[in-house]
C-alpha cells in the first residue's frame, strides 16, 4: 500500500469512529426524549384504559415530522416521546449520510450516487408521499 | 388495563423480545407482534407501526458493536438498500390496501419459515475464490478481519440478490419485521457473503429498510407514542444486552425453544387472519 493511501486509510478510520459515537449518541437522545416524554404523559394519562385495541389512528400533530417536532418543542408529552421515535428512525438515516459523504471524500461518482438514491427513496417515506 | 400498567410490562416484554431476537439472529419483530396482538389484544395495525420502531432500535443497538468492526460492505450494503428501501415503499403501500386478515396470514407465514429457519442447525459453506464478472466491476469483492488475518471474499450472483432484495424489503413493511432470514439467505446462499460480513451488513440494512416503512407508518397514524415508546426503549436494552451475552451463551437449545413458540404465534396468526377474529 503506498503511502497517501495509508493516510487515507487512517482518516477514514477516525471518521469512522466519529462516525460510532454520534450514532450511539443519536441513540441516547432519543432514549432520553422516550422516557421523559413518557413518564409526563403516564402522569397525566396513567390512569387511562389503553386504547390500542381498535385503530383510530393517531392525532395530527403526531404524524407529520416537523408538527411532531414544534408539538415537542411546546412540552406536549406525547409529541416529546414521538420526537425520540423519530430521532431512533433518523439513526439509520444518518449512517446512509454519513456513507454518501465518505464516497464523495473517496470522489466515488458511482457509489455517491447509489446512496443519494437510496437518500431519496427514505425522503419519500418520511414525507409521506406514499401514505 | 391502565396505561400506567400496561407501558411497564410492555417494557419488560419487549426488553425479553429484544434479548431474544438478537441471541437467537431472528430479530424482535417476530416475537413482539404475536405479543401484542395475542397477548395483549392490540390491534395488528398499531403493532406494526411498533414493532418497525423496535426493529430500527434492535439495528442501532446492535450497530454499536458493529460499526467499527470491518465486517459491514458498505457498497453492497447501498446497492441492496436501494431494493430494499424502494421494496419497503411498495410494501407500505400495498399495506394500505390490503385487507388486515390477509396480513395477518401473512405474517403467519413469516413466522413459520422463521420457526423452520431457527430449528435448523446452521450449515458452513464453502466460498468461491474466483472473482465473479458483475461484482469486480462494481467493486464489490472485500476483505474482513479473520482469525488468521484479512480473508478475501468475491460475492457473485448480484442480479439475484438484488431482486429477493427487493422481496425482502416488501415483505418488511408489509408485516413489520426487520426480514434480516430473507436478508441473511440472500447474502449467505446466493451471494456466498462470509456469515459475519452477512450478519453485520446485514444489521445495517435493516435499520435502514424498517426507516423507510417506518415514515409511511408514522403518516398513516400507526406509530402511537404511548406503545412504541415503551417497546423501542426495551428492544433497545434487549438487544445491548444481547450483543454482550451472545459469546457466552449457548444458542442451540435456545433456538429450537425459540422456534416452536414461533410456529405456535404463526399458526394463530393465519386462524386468526383466516376466520377473521382478528
Amino acid at each position: 500500500m503506498n503511502e497517501p493511501a495509508v493516510q487515507h486509510e487512517h482518516r477514514t478510520g477516525a471518521l469512522e469512529s466519529r462516525l460510532g459515537r454520534l450514532l450511539n449518541a443519536g441513540t441516547l437522545v432519543s432514549g432520553i426524549l422516550i422516557a421523559s416524554g413518557l413518564v409526563v404523559y403516564l402522569a397525566r394519562h396513567g390512569g387511562e384504559r389503553s386504547a390500542f385495541r381498535d385503530f383510530t389512528g393517531q392525532p395530527d400533530g403526531l404524524t407529520h415530522p416537523l408538527r411532531v417536532a414544534r408539538a415537542a418543542i411546546a412540552f406536549d408529552p406525547a409529541a416529546m416521546a414521538q420526537l425520540g421515535v423519530l430521532c431512533l428512525i433518523l439513526v439509520p438515516v444518518v449512517r446512509v449520510v454519513f456513507s454518501l459523504i465518505m464516497f464523495a471524500l473517496r470522489k466515488d461518482a458511482f457509489y455517491s450516487a447509489v446512496t443519494l438514491i437510496v437518500l431519496a427513496l427514505l425522503g419519500v417515506g418520511l414525507w409521506g408521499a406514499v401514505a | 388495563m391502565t396505561l400506567s400498567l400496561l407501558t411497564p410490562l410492555l417494557f419488560f416484554v419487549s426488553v425479553a423480545a429484544g434479548l431474544l431476537g438478537s441471541l437467537t439472529g431472528l430479530g424482535g419483530g417476530v416475537v413482539i407482534i404475536p405479543v401484542l396482538v395475542l397477548g395483549f389484544g392490540v390491534d395488528l395495525r398499531y403493532a406494526i407501526g411498533a414493532s418497525l420502531i423496535a426493529v430500527i432500535a434492535t439495528s442501532s443497538g446492535a450497530a454499536a458493536a458493529y460499526v467499527r468492526d470491518g465486517f459491514t460492505n458498505v457498497r453492497i450494503a447501498m446497492i441492496l438498500e436501494i431494493a430494499t428501501t424502494a421494496g419497503a415503499l411498495a410494501g407500505a403501500w400495498i399495506a394500505g390496501y390490503l385487507p388486515l386478515a390477509a396480513i395477518s396470514i401473512i405474517f403467519g407465514l413469516v413466522l413459520l419459515q422463521t420457526a423452520y429457519n431457527a430449528a435448523r442447525p446452521p450449515v458452513a459453506r464453502p466460498f468461491d475464490a474466483e472473482p465473479d464478472a458483475l461484482s469486480t466491476r462494481l467493486g464489490l469483492n472485500g476483505d474482513y478481519p479473520a482469525t488468521e488475518g484479512p480473508a478475501a471474499y468475491f460475492p457473485r450472483r448480484i442480479p439475484q440478490g438484488f431482486a429477493v432484495m427487493f422481496g425482502a424489503g416488501v415483505l418488511s413493511a408489509l408485516v413489520g419485521v426487520g426480514s434480516g432470514v430473507i436478508k441473511v439467505f440472500a447474502m449467505d446462499r446466493l451471494m456466498r457473503l462470509p456469515f459475519k460480513v452477512s450478519t453485520a451488513t446485514s444489521n445495517f440494512m435493516i435499520g435502514v429498510t424498517a426507516a423507510a416503512s417506518a415514515g409511511v407508518y408514522l403518516h398513516r397514524g400507526q406509530v402511537a407514542p404511548a406503545l412504541a415508546g415503551p417497546i423501542a426503549l426495551g428492544a433497545l436494552a434487549g438487544a445491548m444486552l444481547g450483543a454482550k451475552l451472545l459469546p457466552r451463551v449457548r444458542t442451540r437449545t435456545l433456538r429450537i425453544i425459540f422456534g416452536c413458540l414461533v410456529a405456535l404465534a404463526g399458526i394463530q396468526m393465519i386462524v386468526k387472519g383466516a376466520t377473521g377474529t382478528l
